[in-house]
């Protein structure tokens, strides 16, 4: 039986229109989760991935716009809703964990009612007091204890906050819940903590889980599946232990060779030399090829074809492609 | 060149206590004065051209140690012996007539907020040599600063001396503080999370400019980190910071590999390993709760209200410094043959 897929894109173009030219921040995206997955999206600050998740919240903001492509979430094709029906969809089929969402909580509001303002809007409830009861059970689901929904923000520590956040981003039972970068600024024991709470919950819900995230170890802690995206593409994706012990893409084998581990023999790192490239003018062919060890002239001119097994397990590398497709190329 | 094992910063039960602010109603009605007790009776010692490392979480007192030993501020007690003299107690004048200034620089963790967004790479780069006086002459300091540049890669220097911090990305940036600070040939580097704000691809880079000062310039470093992951790629030896004392000190592989004491044991395998099997079966220490007030730590054993093999002796005294083997000690109370 094959499980039911939450959340589809399908050759998402989300472009910004600026007045110094258009930034292509999500070029030609596609990417499914299922019921039950944490997925995990990997790349370096400006590769696209916090806008492809702004993108599924149809939250993307000036001058960006979906340029094409589609994002079907439980089934609803959500890309030309309108924005009246796509708030009814925000917090109750997907919501979101924002990047540092624990230091905008209102800081004048208990935290309890910040939760009982998200059901009554959406009229789960009908009162503030039965909003409190739900954000109790939401409390001891999220590890924290129920008494703290009158407590007000800054009487909690920077961890405590984040699983107000997280009990918020469950408060309409969504069946997709998108975190990015869930634990920046936490420290390391508390991030920990924060990772098995979510893992957990998603465990036990059966919710779906987008986790977006610079921190390869953290990836490799609590997904099923990866997703590398680089300069605004998915240059490779597949199941957890593919990527971590088979990689195939350089800029995925480069990523893994760049993280120091704790554990097992010291080994040296080889750090990917340059930076990602400016996505106005991204680099013709693949957008790899300027910081790639590899680079062969093809991949200079021509963007890499897809070579893999379907959607969930593939690679774009011209390394990869067989030798009758670089002839025609 | 200088020998291996030659001290160069000695600190000695260096303690900081930071006054709590209260109203003079609260003074006399609550009685004694309340202290945030940052860093309270920490020793540990730095050999020349050594990268040691203070690693511990926030509120671990590690940044304000190092602020201490760049004179960024006073000690409230103990002994900083550098280089064979007591600098404890300079004040501002000796501390730059000694050289110290020029001697001793520090890296800060946020390029984003540590360079003004207003200066070019060249003024920011300059400044050190300006404001200590070490040449006027345009030209010289011209030179010097592409000459630094170069060396922290920032190539061509030409054309990124006149760029703004605005032009450049967060590795670039913490290229030109790296600049900032060692233009004027420092003998000691506090590197406060140099890389923590960094991209996992460019972190390597930077850590790898830092091994090259201490190869060619003979730089020695205290690295600040909460990154244990980073501190076993860079550091010689390391001391771990839990509420203002150093529960555990030793080589880096012996405490990264092999940690003793509960905190250090928490820490460590709360650190995700880019292993995704090892992941699924490493167990975790965890300890309760959060790290509590540095204002009023708890009795004996600052640990023992969150570790899970606290003893009744743990809440009443002070766990002794216990070395389990040569150059490597844990403070707790579990290593002491009673």
């Amino acid at each position: 039986m094959k499980t039911a897929t939450i959340l589809e894109v399908e050759n998402l173009k989300v472009y910004y229109f600026t007045q110094r030219g258009v930034v292509r921040a999500v070029d030609d995206v596609s990417l499914e989760i299922d019921k039950g997955e944490l997925v995990a999206l990997v790349g370096e600050s400006g590769s696209g991935k916090s806008t492809l998740a702004y993108a599924i919240m149809r939250m993307v903001p000036p001058p960006g716009r979906i340029v094409s492509g589609r994002i079907v979430l439980s089934g609803i094709d959500i890309t030309s809703l309108s924005e009246e029906e796509v708030r009814k969809l925000r917090w109750s089929k997907v919501s979101m964990i924002f990047q540092g969402a624990m230091n905008s909580l209102n800081p004048v509001m208990r935290v309890g009612d910040q939760i009982a303002e998200v059901l009554l809007y959406h009229g789960a409830v009908y009162d503030v007091e039965e909003g409190r009861k739900i954000a109790r059970e939401l409390f001891k689901l999220v590890g924290l204890d129920p008494e703290r929904v009158m407590s007000y923000p800054h009487e909690l520590s920077g961890g405590q906050k984040q699983r107000v956040v997280i009990a918020m981003a469950l408060a309409l039972n969504p069946d997709l819940v998108i975190a990015d970068e869930p634990t920046t600024g936490l420290d390391v024991t508390t991030q920990a903590k924060i990772m098995d709470t979510i893992r957990d919950i998603q465990r036990e819900t059966g919710i779906s889980v987008l986790l977006i995230t610079h921190d390869l170890p953290l990836v490799a802690e609590v997904s099923d599946r990866v997703y590398v995206m680089y300069a605004g593409k998915i240059v490779e994706t597949g199941d957890v232990d593919k990527i971590f012990y088979t990689p195939q893409h350089p800029y995925t084998k480069g990523l893994i060779g760049a993280v120091p581990s704790h554990i097992g023999p010291k080994k040296r790192l080889i750090a990917l030399p340059g930076e990602p490239p400016d996505l106005r003018s991204p680099p013709p062919g693949c957008r790899f090829h300027p910081r790639c060890s590899y680079a062969m002239p093809i991949c200079k001119r021509k963007e890499p074809p897809r070579t893999g097994t379907g959607p969930r397990d593939f690679v774009e590398c011209w390394l990869y492609a067989g030798e009758e497709v670089k002839k025609v190329a | 060149m200088p020998r291996q094992d030659q001290v160069l910063v000695e600190v000695d039960n260096l303690y900081k206590w930071f006054p709590v602010r209260r109203s003079f109603l609260e003074t006399l009605l609550k009685g004694e004065r309340l202290f945030v007790k940052a860093v309270d009776g920490i020793s540990f010692s730095i050999k020349k051209r050594e990268i040691y490392v203070l690693a511990g979480e926030s509120g671990s007192g590690k940044t304000t140690t190092g602020k201490v030993l760049v004179g960024l501020e006073k000690p409230t007690r103990g002994r900083i012996v550098y280089d064979g003299a007591d600098i404890s107690s300079l004040s501002l004048k000796e501390w730059r007539r000694q050289g110290l200034r020029k001697k001793i620089q520090m890296i800060f963790q946020d390029p984003y907020e540590s360079l003004n967004p207003r200066q070019r790479v060249l003024d920011i780069v300059a400044e050190p040599l300006i404001v200590n006086r070490v040449t006027r002459d345009k030209r010289e300091i011209e030179e010097r600063v592409l000459k630094i540049l170069e060396e922290v890669k920032l190539t061509p220097a030409t054309e990124f001396a006149y760029r703004y911090p605005h032009q450049l990305s967060g590795g670039q940036r913490q290229r030109v503080a790296i600049a900032r600070a060692m233009v004027l040939d420092p003998e000691f580097v506090v590197a406060d999370e140099p890389v923590s704000m960094l991209d996992a691809s460019i972190r390597a880079s930077i850590l790898d400019l830092l091994m090259y000062f201490r190869e060619h310039k003979n730089v020695t470093y205290l690295y600040i980190t909460h990154d244990l992951a980073t501190a076993r790629y860079v550091g010689d030896r390391i001391a771990i910071m839990y509420l203002g004392k150093i529960v555990e000190k030793g080589s880096v592989e012996d405490v990264v590999t092999n940690p003793q004491h509960p905190y250090t044991q928490a820490l460590v395998s709360s650190i995700p390993v880019p292993d995704p099997k090892y992941a699924r079966e490493k167990k975790r220490i965890e300890l309760k709760g959060e790290i509590p007030s540095p204002i009023n730590p708890p009795k004996g054993c600052r640990l023992h209200p969150r570790c899970p093999f606290a003893m009744d002796i743990c809440s009443r005294e002070e766990p002794p410094e216990v070395e389990i083997k040569p150059g490597h000690t844990v403070s707790c109370w579990l290593y002491v043959k009673r």
